[in-house]
Formats: structure tokens, sequence, C-alpha cells
């Protein structure tokens, strides 16, 4: 009974965790300007997360170690350097994010600026970090998350054609009055925001503070498989609305306000304030994860001790990068920066440093001294290898394609 | 150039090019003048129809005040940094000058009638929006037709 509630307290959460700021933005602003046209990437990228993090928690509940960890020890301290800075700077732009989607949140129920709740924002989550047992901390807000389903009520409160919908998701074509380029770097935001770096960070950091063994394994693999495709199904709700009511309307999506606008249409007061409840959990959420991760990779490269399990005095070092990287995300935003650049900003730099991320965990799973019997199958291998394909003509395409389109304009 | 050397301009060049990719151009030439004064209004009548789908909700009573407040208050600021930029722009020729007094004049009456809905609804008057915001429709209506028209 207690490993059912495992499971299933594991697969909610996830369903809930899936959806992030860079998830709520990008769908939303795919589904606005772009239709069902770009469902399929979507689809592609739910697929993709789910192999890759299938690995890496499977190399967390078999080898007992995160695959940070692993990566200094496998391709040598320079080549992890590397990978450690690109995935420290990328997932510090995406806490960000998520610290202004937390502050935008408060903001559309307050109707007080964002910028007046961020240190507040800040505050909140350091106290959650610092005080909250870890898995209390991923259910809360895992579970607050699954609020988002008010966006698959409100696709149906919109009352579309099915068929017509289904049709256009399965003939994508460039709307008109859209060039190829800017459709496929949205494309790449997209498949970025489902495959973001940090959620395998802290997938695999999170089984080993969760102390995952070989007997966890369902677990882990229960978590992946149903979880985040439930959270795409959240993401592709969220699209869905937006193409419902926004597309039709010539809406361009720039702000946090309207992504909430297709759900208070059909289903007014109260799925606004689902609506906020979702994006609030969702965002802070993904704020305690992206911050733990800048903590979880650093002190895994430098080998110092880490996690939420170990009393803070005994891990200050984790602590201080999880604080710097707070500090430094609420000053960025204090700027006065727009929340919603930011987020489309990591989004399309997460995708340059997806291979960094991919990469090492495609090598480690394939390692029997780590991996014993447990080493990638043949389907695992050639799902990854696909998979770090895609992963590579995405990373080499996203910067180019955001000069040639002047980010998306 | 020595490898280091070339990594250091090509990491320089990133640094550029990025932050610069978001920035608007000017316009050398009448075409790409209308070009911009199309996408101009295409981004203000996406402002606009923010705004009157959220009045339109806001009669019917499916917002709150605050939401529709922040929804409203956002679409203004979309809307007058489009203005702001499109003002800028330098006119190169004299048909670019009719381009722009048709679309400055479009433009205005759009921040007029949002700014007239955004008081509206930070005061409080949320079921009244339809009525304060009756000149909305207008508005977007005569931007997606600029936009059309100078696109073509």
């Amino acid at each position: 009974m207690k490993r059912l509630l495992a499971v299933t307290l594991g697969v909610l959460t996830a369903i809930g965790g899936f959806v992030d700021i860079g998830d709520l933005v990008a769908s939303s602003l795919v589904g606005a300007r772009f239709g069902f046209s770009l469902v399929w990437v979507l689809l592609l990228g739910v697929v993709g997360i789910c192999v890759y993090a299938e690995m890496a928690g499977r190399v967390a509940a078999v080898a007992g170690r995160p695959t940070f960890d692993l990566v200094r020890e496998r391709l040598g301290p320079r080549a992890a350097l590397v990978n450690l800075i690109g995935s420290l700077l990328v997932t510090a732009l995406t806490l960000a994010a998520e610290l202004a989607g937390v502050a935008l949140a408060i903001e559309l129920i307050s109707s007080v600026t964002y910028l007046l709740w961020l240190p507040a924002v800040l505050l909140m989550v350091w106290l959650v970090i610092w005080r909250t047992r870890f898995e209390t901390m991923e259910r809360v807000f895992g579970l607050a998350g699954l609020a988002l389903v008010v966006f698959v009520v409100a696709v149906v409160g919109l009352d579309p054609s099915w068929s017509g919908m289904l049709d256009r998701a399965l003939h994508p074509e460039v709307p008109g009055g859209e060039g190829v380029p800017t459709y496929l770097y949205y494309g790449i935001a997209l498949f970025a925001s489902a495959m973001t770096p940090y959620e395998v960070f802290f997938f695999s950091s999170g089984g080993i503070e969760e102390r995952w063994g070989r007997k966890d394994l369902a677990v882990a693999r229960a978590n992946v498989f149903v979880g985040f495709p439930l959270g795409g199904l959240l993401s592709l709700a969220i699209m869905a609305a937006a193409a419902l009511l926004l597309h039709p309307a010539g809406v361009e999506v720039g702000n946090l306000s309207q992504v909430v606008l297709p759900v208070a249409v059909p289903l007014g007061k109260a799925g606004i304030a689902l609506a906020i409840l979702g994006m609030f959990a969702a965002t802070f959420g993904a704020a305690l994860e992206t911050a733990l991760s800048c903590g979880y990779t650093t002190a895994q490269y430098f080998g110092w001790r880490w996690g939420k399990a170990v009393a803070p005095r005994a891990a200050s070092r984790f602590h201080v990068v999880v604080a710097t990287a707070l500090v430094a995300g609420t000053m960025l935003v204090l700027t006065g920066i727009d929340p919603v650049k930011v987020t489309e900003y990591s989004l399309v730099f997460a995708a340059v440093a997806l291979p960094l991320t991919y990469l090492p965990i495609l090598v480690v799973a394939n390692d029997p001294e780590y991996m014993g019997r447990a080493v990638n199958g043949r389907l695992a291998n050639t799902m990854g290898v696909l998979y770090l394909a895609v992963v590579l003509v995405a990373a080499t395409a996203a910067v180019p394609l955001m000069i040639a389109t002047k980010a998306g304009q | 150039m020595t490898v280091r050397g070339r990594r250091v301009a090509a990491v320089a060049a990133l640094l550029v090019l990025v932050p610069a990719a978001g920035c608007a151009g000017p316009s050398r030439t009448g075409e790409d003048y209308r070009n911009k004064a199309a996408s101009t209004a295409g981004a203000a009548a996406s402002a606009v129809n923010t705004a009157l789908i959220g009045v339109r909700a806001a009669g019917d009573g499916r917002v709150t005040g605050p939401y529709v407040s922040v929804l409203l208050g956002d679409a203004e600021t979309d809307l007058l940094a489009v203005q702001q930029t499109f003002e800028s722009r330098q006119p190169p020729d004299e048909a670019s000058d009719a381009v722009r007094e048709r679309l400055g004049k479009a433009l205005g009456k759009a921040a007029d009638a949002l700014a007239a809905v955004r008081i509206a609804a930070r005061r409080g008057e949320v079921r009244e929006l339809p009525e304060t915001g009756r000149d909305l429709p207008a508005a977007a209506e005569r931007l997606e037709r600029l936009e059309k028209e100078m696109s073509s």
C-alpha cells in the first residue's frame, strides 16, 4: 500500500511538476501564433524527456550517484567544467524566469506589480528550501500544480471541432504571414521547454535525496512514463486553448495575463482562480527545482556535500550556491527586464545546452562499470542516439535562427 | 589568429549579436518602412484584441477585477511600446510620411480606447467595461485593415 502510494504521489507530482514558466509561455505563445501546427514538436519533446529522464533515474537508482557526479569522473574535469558552466548559466536564467513567474501569478490576483512581490518570493522560496522536507516540498507544489487541469476543461468548454483540431495537428503547415525560420525558431523553443536540462538534474539528484535503490526502479519509471506524458497533456491543453481563442483573434502572447484568458472566457472566475493557483504552484515548484539544481550540479562537480537531507551546516557550500543563485535571479528580474523575454531567451539557451546535458547521460547509462546489468538496452540506445541527433540539430540552429528572425519577430 | 583568439572573437560576436537580435533596425527604403508599419499595426491589433476579449468577458461577469485590471494594463503597455518604437522611426520618403500619419492616428485612437478601459478597470467599474470600451472594436478593425493594406 505504501509503495502504491509512493508511485501514485510520484506520478501526480511529475504531472504537476512537468509544467513550468517555459511550458506556460511557450505553449500559449505557440498556440496563439501557430495554432495547432507545432503540436508535433511538443509530442517529440515529451518522448525525448521520457527517454532521458528514464536513463537518469535508472543511473541514480542503480549507481546510487546522480548523473552530474558521474560526468566528471567519466569525462574528466575539463569537459565536465564546460558542461557545468553551460548548464549552470542556463539553469540560473531559468530560475530568474521562474521567480518572475511566481511574482506575476501573485500580480494577477492582487493587481500589485510583480516587481514589488519579488523580494517576498525570494524569501518564500529560500525558506521552503531551508525548512521543508524534500518529499513534502515536491508533493505540495506538484499536486497544487495539477490545478492546471483547468486548461483541459477550458478546451472542452471552448467547444472545439475535435476532428478539425486533430486534422490541423496531423497536417501541420506554416500559417500564412509567418516565415519558415520563425516557425522553426519557436519549434526549437517549444522542444527545449519540454526537455529543459534542469529537469533531469533535479530528477536524478531527487532520486538520491529520496534514497532510491534498484527496488525503486518501478517508481522511477512510473514517474517518467506516466507523469511526464500527462504533464505534456497539460502543456498541450494550454496550447490548444490558446489556439482556439487567441489564434483566430490574431492575439500574440507576450504576457502571463494572456495565458489565463482562454480559461476565463469559458469557465469564469473559478477557472481564473484555478489557473492562477496552478501557475503559482508550477512556477514556485520549478523555482525550487532550478535553485536546487544550481546547488546540485556545482556541489556534485566539486565533490562537496550536498542535498536537503544533509544538515545545512554540513552542506554549507551547497546552500551558499543555492542562495546566491536565488539572489542573482531576483536581481536580474528586478532590473525591469521583460520576464517573458527572459523565459524565451532561457529556452533558446537551454536548446544550445541540451547536448551538454544529454550526451553524458547516454555515456554513463552505457557504462557497465556503474550500471552492471542495468546498462541501456537496444531500444534505449536507439532512442537515445536518435534524440541526441535531434538535440544536436536544435542546439546548432537555435542561435542562428534567433539572430535571423530577430528573436522570433 | 590563435585558436584561443578565435574562441574569444566568437564569444564576443555572440555577445553582441544575441542581444541585438531583439532590437528594431532602421528603415532605409519606403517598402521596408511599410513592412515595419504593417507589423506595428499587427502587434497593436493584438493588444487591442486582447483587451476586447477581456472586456467582453468582464461584461458577462466572468473575470475578477484584479485580473482584468492587469490584463488591460499589460495590453496598454504593449500598445504604447509598439507605438513609441514606430514613431521613433525616420520615414525615408514622402510616401512614408503618409503611412506614418495614417498609422499614427490609428495607434493614437487605440491607445485612447485602451487607456479608458484600463482606468475604468482600476476604478472597479468591471461590469461597465463593455460600454467604456465601445471604441475598441473599431480600433481593432482599423489596425487590422492597415496591417493588411500595408503588407500587400
